[in-house]
């Protein structure tokens, strides 16, 4: 409970020039102004590190490793690394936090639909009504594409596209 | 990782090869500690040939318990997602039949599961018609929200600290770790067609059972509960919502706790609301422009009005 403290309390300190910060978040995008409408250099993948020079408002001005520099909003970035990246767990628990699947299992598993063939023989074994089958293939058939959720976000005006 | 494999497992063995030894003992009394050693570790390895002996079972469950924390892979997880959320509709009911309702939900949920600690995989959000107070997560990203907690939310604020919440028992697998002793992991670290059948997939359906037992009455270790709270303050944060939604709802819960149905809701599965709100609030400081972040309390009514009553 400390630990996530300290993690909370260093997460919205706002970070000197020169310090370095990593990228936490799905799709995050280096601008070419503090503003999300301006133009994107790069999409930056979770867990790069990066170089913060200088800050404004709720952006960073940050270097990347290929030496390119852009504006990225601060929700994107934490100044400890994801927990995936460093992960060297000292108790039996902590093993499961890290994420046991790769980069590209990630996207095949971000592609997952329809029940799994062993939900198929849980739900024979158990007798599970068609009903119940049916309402699940429901719900993961619905799809939420990237670009759908920044619609959403620039619509509400929330986060890097608030005003 | 086999060094920390080989740590684990010897401390263990210590404990048994020591038994009523304490390490400290071992420092201060070494000749004394170590004119016992051979005795006591004859005596050890005659009782863990015995299977019935405490010790040999105990050496078992370490081993298996090692295989379950660290092979799970995430399609075995998604599995016992997937099993649990067919008994959810059984417990909670079914989908809301309403396509725009159910794709805002997904929209918030997927905005905050993007900025979370886990945001690599699929997340699916779900409001089921159900008169309680209730929300609860399957491992590998299924999220159940109840008809009657989208009635007590009053803005987008307040729905992303609930679904940002359950996001946080998703990414730090939480249910996971409520079954990790289950004898169906015994041996077993990936869920397979074969695993599913005979005696383990009887297993299988008895841990689901549990895990039913933990998420829909008794609820997780309340400082799993703790941990979700705040992680979902700080997503909610990063997503751009203020992170005073979650308290805001908990607040409001508190409110109506007193005439709601206690039975498989948030009030039976959760710590008392009192303690979660002072936690909260705590936390709130280290969030100083929170209240000029997004509420959006129009846009969550316009979608709040399709929910049936």
């Amino acid at each position: 409970m400390t630990a996530m403290t300290a993690v909370l309390i260093f997460c919205v300190i706002p970070v000197f020039a020169g310090g370095a910060m990593w990228v936490t978040s799905d799709k995050a995008r280096l601008k070419s102004k503090p503003k999300a409408s301006s133009m994107t250099l790069s999409t930056v993948p979770v867990g790069s590190k990066v170089s913060v020079l200088q800050s404004e408002k709720r952006w960073y001005r940050v270097r990347i490793s290929s030496g390119e520099k852009g504006w990225m909003y601060r929700g994107k970035l934490s100044d400890t690394p994801p927990a995936k990246e460093t992960e060297e767990s000292d108790t039996l628990f902590s093993s499961m936090q890290s994420s046991s699947i790769s980069a590209d299992e990630a996207q095949t598993s971000r592609s997952i639909r329809g029940l799994s063939k062993e939900t198929e023989q849980y739900a024979q074994q158990r007798g599970t009504p068609e009903v119940y089958k049916k309402a699940l293939d429901q719900v993961l058939a619905i799809r939420i594409t990237d670009k759908e959720v920044d619609v959403f976000l620039k619509e509400g005006k929330i986060g890097e596209y608030a005003p | 990782m086999h060094k920390k494999i080989a740590l684990i497992l010897f401390i263990p063995l210590a404990y048994l090869i020591l038994p009523g030894t304490a390490f400290a003992d071992v420092d201060h009394q070494t000749s004394k500690a170590n004119d016992k050693v051979p005795v006591q570790l004859a005596g050890l390895l005659d009782k863990l040939l015995d299977p019935e002996s405490k010790e040999s079972k105990m050496l078992s469950g370490a081993v298996s318990l090692l295989g379950s924390a660290s092979e799970i892979d995430y399609k075995s997880e998604r599995t016992i997602g997937e099993s649990l959320a067919l008994e959810g509709f059984r417990r909670y009911g079914l989908p809301v039949k309403d396509k725009s309702l159910q794709n805002y939900v997904n929209l918030v949920g997927n905005a905050v599961a993007r900025n979370s600690d886990r945001p690599n995989i699929p997340y699916n959000f779900v409001v089921v018609e159900s008169p309680l107070q209730n929300a609860f997560s399957c491992p590998g990203g299924i999220i159940f929200i109840s008809s009657g907690l989208m009635k007590t939310i009053q803005s987008e604020d307040q729905l992303a600290g609930i679904l940002a919440h359950e996001v946080a028992h998703v990414g730090h697998k939480h249910a996971l770790k409520s079954i990790q002793r289950a004898q169906f992991f015994n041996g077993v670290g990936k869920i397979t067609s074969a695993t599913m059948e005979g005696k383990k997939g009887e297993e299988f359906e008895n841990m689901i059972g549990g895990l039913q037992d933990t998420l829909f009455d008794k609820g997780l270790d309340q400082n799993m509960e703790f941990e979700a709270d705040t992680t979902a303050m700080d997503t909610a944060y990063r997503t751009g919502y203020d992170p005073n939604g979650l308290v805001q709802v908990l607040k409001e819960l508190k409110r109506i706790q007193s005439k709601s149905t206690r039975k498989g809701s948030w009030f039976s599965t959760h710590p008392p609301l009192g303690q979660r709100i002072r936690n909260c609030q705590d936390q709130l400081g280290h969030y100083p422009d929170g209240k000029t972040l997004a509420h959006l309390p129009d846009r969550f009514h316009q979608y709040q009005k399709r929910v049936p009553n």
